[in-house]
């Protein structure tokens, strides 16, 4: 949490200034805003500036070059538009991780138990899915005394996104069925609370409910 | 209490993993389920969560078939999933919540207690996760995922156990304290692992399953552990050099005991 302030006020502070990035068209505004979001995010400002340049890079440079080639083939060709679209985007990127830099995207999200629900299922995956990467990366440069060939490095490339494939699917035929082990697809909501000898029952929902009764249907494992 | 009659089970497009395995559980009993990676310990512990249902055969659970039609929903389904919990092999699988807390009060919430909360503080403090109560359990190490794992389903107070390698990834320390656990308890357990060091402790009796699911033993455990034979028809028993001050030889052999070295002192 930042400032004392509730980390479910800065979801919806970064989500208006999203929306408000969005609604300027003029340049020079989007790079003062820039600079004023590099000014105040304090000592870690250059990595996240270089993280929010590293992750649009290649999108925006085939985009940009893209967008250059036909507008000039066109002869319509405009610098404003492209140094607009660039900084908007670089903008947003510097504002997101900003944002999960300093604010627990889980504790933000704490106003909704479906939301939460989603958040924490996502930063779960995430979590393992960068562990197997950072495991297949080390991996292969203890097996690469020299720089390895390009086809052994896309034969890694191919291993390594099967395997991701295959962990992903794994992983929520696993989860599924944990959750419905305990009761997670199963609606009771027609029941009185439970009497079984371990105290009343109370009012009100689960966290979550299915939302047809009829997805208690019989797994399949993939 | 449990009763499977001539279960079988295979998944779509792939050979039979429970081949005619017939079982009887009595209510506070402890079993082992042994058997090699692949020869189903883990499908015949899903099954006895009503999470997967058999090709042929029946289950019993106090006397009652638990069949697809039954566990849709209503009173017989909420009952039967706070009786019967499931600790899963990896425990990753198991928790999907923002917090710890959350983590061990949402079985309690999700079947409608009242006590919901005070379970999860319950369980939080019995398993020494207090400290951890506001984390997010993916952030975890291995041994404390385990350990809210097990906080989760302890939470809804079950009758029966059904734990798939709860060993697997815990240090030393928090085996010896599952152990003993599990020994006062009270409760029907059925547990699965391939580390015979730590069958013994677990239970008093045991199922060893075979290549493909098949039922090879159902009895005393000790006399299990004795069986040649069958500990490697199972492929439960290895084969490695030992070296002795210079002198190597190998035979087949398990290693059933992880206290034998006090006994050398």
């Amino acid at each position: 949490m930042v400032l004392g302030v509730k980390a479910t006020h800065w979801l919806f502070a970064y989500l208006a200034a999203v929306v408000a990035v969005t609604l300027l068209h003029e340049p020079w505004l989007l790079a003062a805003l820039l600079a004023v979001a590099f000014i105040a995010s304090g000592l870690s400002r250059l990595k996240i500036l270089r993280r929010a340049v590293l992750a649009i890079l290649t999108f925006n440079l085939t985009l940009s070059l893209g967008y250059a080639m036909v507008a000039a083939w066109q002869g319509n060709f405009s610098a404003h538009y492209l140094l607009l679209v660039n900084l908007r985007v670089l903008l947003l990127a510097y504002l997101g991780f900003w944002f999960v830099s300093r604010v627990n995207l889980i504790e933000a999200c704490r106003f909704s138990p479906t939301l939460s629900f989603v958040v924490t299922l996502a930063a779960g995956q995430i979590e393992a899915f960068s562990r197997a990467l950072r495991d297949f990366r080390l991996a292969f440069v203890s097996r690469n005394a020299a720089a390895p060939p390009l086809s052994a490095r896309a034969r890694h490339a191919a291993a390594q996104a099967g395997h991701l494939l295959d962990k992903s699917v794994c992983m929520a035929a696993e989860t599924a069925l944990a959750m419905r082990s305990r009761g997670c697809f199963d609606d009771y909501s027609n029941l009185p609370p439970p009497v079984c000898g371990r105290g009343a029952g109370r009012e009100g929902s689960p966290v979550w409910r299915p939302r047809r009764p009829d997805t208690a249907t019989a797994y399949k494992k993939p | 209490m449990i009763e499977l009659t001539d279960i079988h089970f295979a998944w779509p497009d792939a050979p039979a993993i429970l081949d005619g395995v017939s079982l009887s559980v009595r209510e506070g009993e402890k079993l082992v389920l042994l058997g090699a990676n692949g020869s189903g310990k883990s499908t015949l512990l899903k099954l006895l969560n009503g999470l997967v249902q058999p090709q042929s055969g029946a289950y019993r659970y106090g006397g009652e078939e638990v069949t697809p039609a039954r566990l849709k929903s209503g009173e017989w389904t909420r009952r039967f999933r706070s009786e019967v919990v499931l600790l899963f092999q990896h425990p990753e699988a198991m928790l999907f919540n923002p917090t710890v807390r959350d983590e061990i009060a949402y079985g309690p919430r999700q079947l409608g207690f009242a006590d919901a909360e005070a379970r999860a503080e319950r369980w939080l403090a019995a398993l020494g996760l207090t400290p951890l109560a506001d984390k997010a359990p993916f952030a975890l190490s291995g041994g404390q995922k385990q350990k809210v794992a097990l906080a989760a389903i302890l939470s809804l107070d079950p009758r029966v156990l059904l734990l798939d390698e709860p060993v697997s990834s815990l240090d030393p320390r928090a085996s010896g304290w599952l152990v003993d656990f599990l020994l006062d308890c009270g409760k029907t357990v059925v547990v699965s692992t391939h580390n015979l060091s730590m069958a013994t402790e677990l239970g008093e009796r045991c199922l060893v399953l075979g290549e493909g699911g098949r039922p090879l033993y159902d009895g005393p455990l000790p006399e299990a552990l004795h069986d040649r034979a069958l500990l490697e028809s199972a492929n439960l028993v290895h084969r490695h050099r030992h070296r002795h001050d210079g002198d190597t030889h190998a035979y087949m052999h398990a290693h059933t005991h992880a206290h034998d070295w006090e006994s050398s002192r």
